[in-house]
């Protein structure tokens, strides 16, 4: 309790009952001098007895209940109480002890009165939770009486205080920041002036001079030490956010918190700044004893102005309170009972956001305005409706009961400008239809009575029934619908559910009830049910491609027989609404979808020859290098051959017997041959897996393909605004290091040939049954093929078959055991319930864990025989598609569109995919990359020498850090070692493939330093293809 | 024993379940690799046992454009709301390769599968197993519940 609470009272409480003591209270009163040598002489004995005035005890004499009067009395010896205490003390009173406990809790000197408190509440005095709960109504109002008649004149000069802010929209801003910084010097923060100040700043373009005194403000409020008090005001009030998002991201931070009483935490009662009920006025007045005598005396008034709605409350109040302060408050309302200005919306206000509702304006603001009758009872009316249901994820829908339903199906579907009944003049809009449909399905007999076009007009003409409708009502929606318009509304409810509710066994009813509707209506087709809509709904068809994305368009397992065919109808429907709706970015997603359509089989190839061996080059390596082994068998092959013809009499002299004598010299040889070449064809640096996992795996690819996936949930704008939430940002930011941690250890661990937990090994193990079953072949295809030629094709198809069993364990061993962890470590970090958002967000990391987990463990797999041809275009376009690489690239150049084939498209997939990653990742923000293909034919050979310029303009503050790295890294000497590890080594792997290639290497490096633009360049010879080589895949 | 359904996508896996059956019941199961092959099947036609992997595709590489579509972790599930849907009661036996999977958001352990699955889509799970690569008693495993619904 301030020290301004308890100067100058004059009484505690008004009631009859309790006027016996009023008179001893008053006398008992204590000069503030006498206080503070008492608390000195507390403080020089050291007594562990809090010291209390007379009036006090005056107070405690005056509880009826005898119990509770000796439980006082024992409380107040302390010097502080906890939660637990106040809870005791308010629970089970009388109203007429109720208004004593108001007054000796909250009254000066009281038991909640803290010592060492500075003069004024601060924000962070006030944003926090209520630590008990609240008595039923009627103790409530008590308590709060008998608080605000203890401090008697501070609680006038409350009144005083609110009256010149009660035409805020009418003061010029100068003054109304005078006054409020004059509110702030007096009483510090209360939830009042930040709803006054937020209405401010939302509303005027506020000077700097004017922004002076807003900081001023803050200071006095403490508002940096605790910001949330303030915001939660601006958020309700400032039109630039969107309410329905940041009530998700409140309800998601407090949900575990609050135990289903959002009055606890006040930036969730201030959603509903009026109170629903009479149950709920107790949590309502509550909030506001809880935080200062400001908010207390304001919560009054607002009550007194629902006098119709909440007579009871009323009637309780003015018999409890002082009838000085009763006076004054009546007078203060008569005061703002003046019509509506419509100045109240300035239209600097409704500039922040063009498409609002006129009536969503007015119900925001009121809230700053509870003072003034008319717009108390606009705002509790909405409230009933809007603001429940806002908040339903913690109230639950049992209260939903608060509205009346409303049947009037003929204001629902007036035209939009109707003129309303209502406290303040609003005129029909979207806002407000919401507001009218909510109530008219609170009587589910009232959707029998809609038609077809009057259900698609009302979905069509409203806004946020995503958030507003809970499951259960799009339930009751569906179920209560008429025969003729159950699809329909099946689908609509479908649309809206998606953006809602994770209960996959809910979609599956949807998504079988959508297949239904569009088999029946729409003869299968999915793009005419959408153009269907499109006539005269285009907002609804916008609702339903939402929802239609082409992971749901694959689950229509009636509708759609193929993955293609999901991404062709995907398209299509991009295209139709895009058109109807003029949206660009429709027609960017479609075309998006039919280029990586155009490009899938090639990615297809790419993707299934990540564990790649340049064959060509290791049989090149295996001619020149051959080892003693290999030399030995050549030699030796022919007598082997020799021996096997020779022709024998037997011993006992029976003749026409045919005697082999099997030479097995070539089995320890061939053994050793495929030993040494396996040891090559796994660690090589040119040609090897090791070098293929270095340049397509690890380097970048891995971390990029797994961490992309589940940033881009995270990216999400529904999900982007929960990471303002503190909570949940560090539960984020714990998963995310502990995925990525994951991730690395699959790189650095796992995905080697030399670590101790690698998944393989370059050696093999001559007793296993595999590996001799893979070298009887080899030898049998050596001796039946008859001719040493061939044994280094067959060595490299034997290594194939000896790589097969690692290649899958790695495939299972990240489909289960990681992407277990990976979905374990999920569970771990979102453990415990924090609203249907979050579960949401939870669903679908789990979802984007499996799906690239499985996506990773596919790359494990023996490659495609054969080669493939395609253009550089079709190169850069799967390697954007694989690595999510955003931002536009611009071709050029005389080869964008050759198609290449053989080895040399691989080597420029290699080269194109480091050089597109450096370049987007340095790249200045929304600056293009250009990309140049040119090629000059070699003559007389089947090969072109191309040139490859990428350029993109780099962020000033990197430009120059940039320009040395790369220059360093050309300079310096590359190795076969910079194929196989990461890091800085992009540019050293281009030099090393285009030096295996041309036998030197040829990357350039040009800076533009006035445009702070870099280009790379590299040439490298590819093999022409030709019709026969671009089909030899 | 008529008709035994096969739901599994891995090759190797699905080998050795193919196996399983034609040992127990002498003949080969049908066999789909993708949930909506799945879904379509048990809509369509009447199975005695379902044997169901729980992570697939949603079709498979027997898909007519040969590509697998979007994997779902909990694709068996699909085939069990199916089922339900259209009120068909039948035999199944869960092999997965998790030791549990997410039933509406839930984890759920797989020894608990039978339960769950039983009450929720109205199946009747005779068997949950947890698959292990190249395991005699995997297969054995398996073998023992085909054989005791034979």
């Amino acid at each position: 309790m301030r020290p301004t609470d308890h100067v100058n009272h004059e009484r505690i409480t008004s009631s009859s009952d309790i006027d016996g003591f009023c008179a001893v209270a008053q006398d008992a009163c204590l000069p503030k001098q006498h206080c503070t040598i008492a608390n000195m002489s507390t403080k020089q004995f050291k007594s562990k007895k809090a010291w209390r005035p007379a009036r006090i005890f005056n107070l405690i004499a005056g509880v009826r209940d005898l119990k509770k009067r000796n439980l006082f009395r024992g409380y107040v010896a302390k010097d502080s109480v906890a939660p637990s205490d106040m809870e005791t003390i308010r629970h089970g009173n009388s109203p007429h002890d109720s208004v004593i406990a108001g007054a000796i809790l909250k009254g000066p000197d009281g038991i909640s009165y803290r010592q060492n408190q500075s003069a004024k509440k601060t924000s962070a005095d006030l944003f926090v939770m209520t630590g008990f709960p609240a008595m039923d109504w009627r103790n409530e109002v008590c308590y709060t009486a008998g608080y605000i008649n203890s401090v008697g004149q501070s609680a006038l000069d409350v009144l005083r205080a609110i009256k010149p802010l009660v035409k805020l929209e009418t003061i010029e801003t100068a003054t109304a920041l005078g006054i409020l910084h004059g509110l702030s010097k007096t009483y510090g923060a209360s939830n009042f002036l930040s709803y006054k100040l937020a209405y401010l700043r939302s509303s005027r373009n506020l000077s700097t001079t004017e922004m002076s005194v807003v900081s001023q403000i803050e200071d006095e409020i403490c508002h940096r030490d605790n910001a949330g008090l303030h915001f939660s005001a601006l958020e309700n009030l400032s039109s630039k956010i969107s309410l329905f998002v940041v009530a998700q991201r409140r309800i998601s931070g407090l949900i575990s918190k609050v135990n289903g009483d959002f009055r606890r935490a006040l930036s969730l009662s201030n959603f509903i700044p009026t109170p629903l009920n009479e149950d709920d006025v107790a949590g309502f007045l509550l909030r506001a004893t809880e935080s200062c005598l400001v908010d207390t005396v304001y919560a009054t008034i607002t009550i007194f102005n629902l006098a119709d709605e909440l007579p009871l409350i009323r009637h309780e109040f003015v018999t409890r309170l002082s009838s000085e302060f009763l006076r004054e408050l009546l007078d203060l309302i008569e005061f703002a009972s003046d019509p509506f200005d419509e100045r109240i919306v300035t239209d600097f206000y409704r500039a922040q956001d063009d498409c609002s509702d006129s009536s969503l304006d007015i119900y925001r603001v009121s809230s700053a305005f509870l003072e003034r009758p008319a717009l108390a009872v606009y705002r509790n009316k909405l409230d009933r409706v809007i603001g429940i249901r806002l908040l339903a994820e913690i109230v639950g829908e049992s209260s939903f009961t608060s509205a009346e339903p409303c049947d009037d199906k003929a204001v629902l579907l007036a035209s939009t400008g109707t003129k309303l009944n209502e406290s303040v003049p609003v005129k029909l809009d979207s806002f407000y239809r919401t507001y009218l449909f909510l109530r008219f399905i609170g009587n589910r007999a009232n959707l029998l009575t809609l038609s077809k076009d009057e259900v698609r007009s009302i979905f069509e003409n409203t806004v946020g029934l995503e958030s507003l409708l809970t499951e259960e009502e799009m339930r009751t929606l569906y179920v209560t619908a008429l025969p003729e318009n159950k699809g329909l509304v099946a689908v609509l409810a479908l649309a809206l559910f998606r953006k809602k509710s994770i209960d996959p066994d809910i979609d599956f009813e949807f998504r079988s009830d959508f297949i239904s509707h569009v088999m029946a209506e729409h003869n299968g087709s999915i793009l005419d049910f959408i153009n269907y809509l499109l006539g005269d709904s285009p907002q609804v068809a916008n609702y339903i491609v939402g929802s239609l994305d082409e992971v749901t368009l694959e689950k229509m397992y009636m509708l759609v027989g193929n993955a293609s065919q999901a991404s062709q109808i995907r398209c299509d429907i991009l295209k139709a609404v895009g058109q109807r709706l003029n949206r660009i970015e429709y027609f960017i997603e479609a075309d998006a979808i039919t280029t990586r359509a155009k490009v899938s089989g090639l990615q297809k190839y790419f993707d299934s020859s990540r564990m790649y061996v340049d064959s060509i080059s290791m049989k090149k390596w295996l001619d020149s290098n051959p080892t003693m082994s290999t030399e030995q068998y050549r030699s030796l092959y022919p007598r082997i051959e020799a021996q096997m013809s020779a022709i024998e009499v037997s011993s006992d002299g029976e003749k026409n017997l045919l005697i082999i004598h099997v030479n097995d010299q070539d089995e320890y040889l061939i053994s050793q041959i495929a030993k040494d070449a396996f040891e090559q064809f796994c660690l090589n640096t040119e040609f090897g897996i090791e070098s293929y996992l270095g340049r397509r795996i690890r380097h970048n690819t891995l971390d990029g393909v797994m961490m992309d996936t589940v940033d881009a949930v995270l990216r999400k704008p529904e999900y982007a605004v929960y990471m303002t939430n503190p909570t949940m940002r560090r539960t984020v930011e714990a998963w995310t290091v502990s995925y990525k941690a994951i991730v690395d250890r699959l790189r650095r661990e796992h995905l080697q040939f030399k670590a101790t937990n690698s998944l393989f090994k370059a050696t093999f193990d001559l007793s296993d049954a595999a590996t001799q079953a893979n070298l009887r072949q080899l030898r049998s295809t050596l001796r039946s093929t008859g001719a040493s030629e061939l044994l280094n094709d067959m060595v490299i198809a034997f290594c194939w078959k000896q790589i097969t069993p690692q290649l899958e364990n790695a495939a299972r061993f990240i489909r289960t055991n990681l992407l277990g962890e990976a979905n374990a470590s999920i569970d771990k970090a979102f453990f415990g319930h924090h609203g249907s958002a979050d579960a949401q967000l939870k669903a679908e990391l789990h979802e984007a864990v499996n799906v690239v987990f499985k996506k990773v463990a596919d790359w494990f797999q023996v490659p495609q025989t054969g080669f493939i041809s395609a253009t550089g275009r079709e190169l850069c376009e799967i390697i954007r598609i694989d690595l999510n690489l955003h931002g536009s690239v611009h071709f050029s150049g005389n080869a964008v569109d050759a198609k290449y084939t053989g080895i040399s498209v691989h080597r420029l997939y290699d080269c194109l995919a480091v050089l597109l990653q450096n370049a987007a990742k340095h790249s200045a923000q929304n600056s293009a990359i250009t990309l140049d293909i040119s090629c000059r034919h070699a003559p007389g050979t089947a090969l072109d020498l191309v040139t490859v310029e990428i350029a993109t303009k780099v962020a000033e503050g990197n430009y120059e850090i940039s320009k040395q790295r790369i220059l360093a890294a050309i300079a310096s000497e590359e190795a076969g070692v910079d194929m196989v590890t990461e890091g800085y080594s992009g540019i050293k792997k281009i030099k090393f493939i285009t030096r295996a290639s041309e036998g030197f290497h040829t990357v350039v490096c040009d800076a533009n330093d006035s445009t702070n633009e870099l280009k790379l360049s590299f040439r490298i010879h590819a093999e022409v293809a030709n019709d026969v080589t671009g089909a030899a895949v | 024993m008529n008709r035994v359904l096969l739901v599994e996508d891995e090759v190797h896996k699905r080998e050795e379940m193919k196996q399983c059956v034609l040992e127990v019941y002498g003949f080969e199961p049908e066999i789909v690799d993708g949930v909506r092959g799945a879904v379509v099947k048990v809509m369509e036609e009447d199975y005695d046992i379902i044997i169901l992997d729980m992570a697939l595709p949603t079709f498979g590489e027997s898909a007519d454009d040969k590509i697998k579509g979007h994997d779902q972790a909990q694709g068996g599930v699909e085939v069990l709301r199916a089922l339900n849907a259209v009120k068909k009661k039948t035999k199944i036996v869960i092999v997965t390769q998790y030791p549990d999977f997410y039933i509406g958001n839930t984890k759920v352990k797989l020894k608990q599968a039978p339960k769950v699955v039983s009450d929720k889509y109205k199946q009747d799970v005779i068997g949950a197993v947890l698959y292990h690569y190249k395991s005699k008693s995997t297969l054995q495993r398996i073998m023992s519940i085909l054989r005791s619904h034979g």
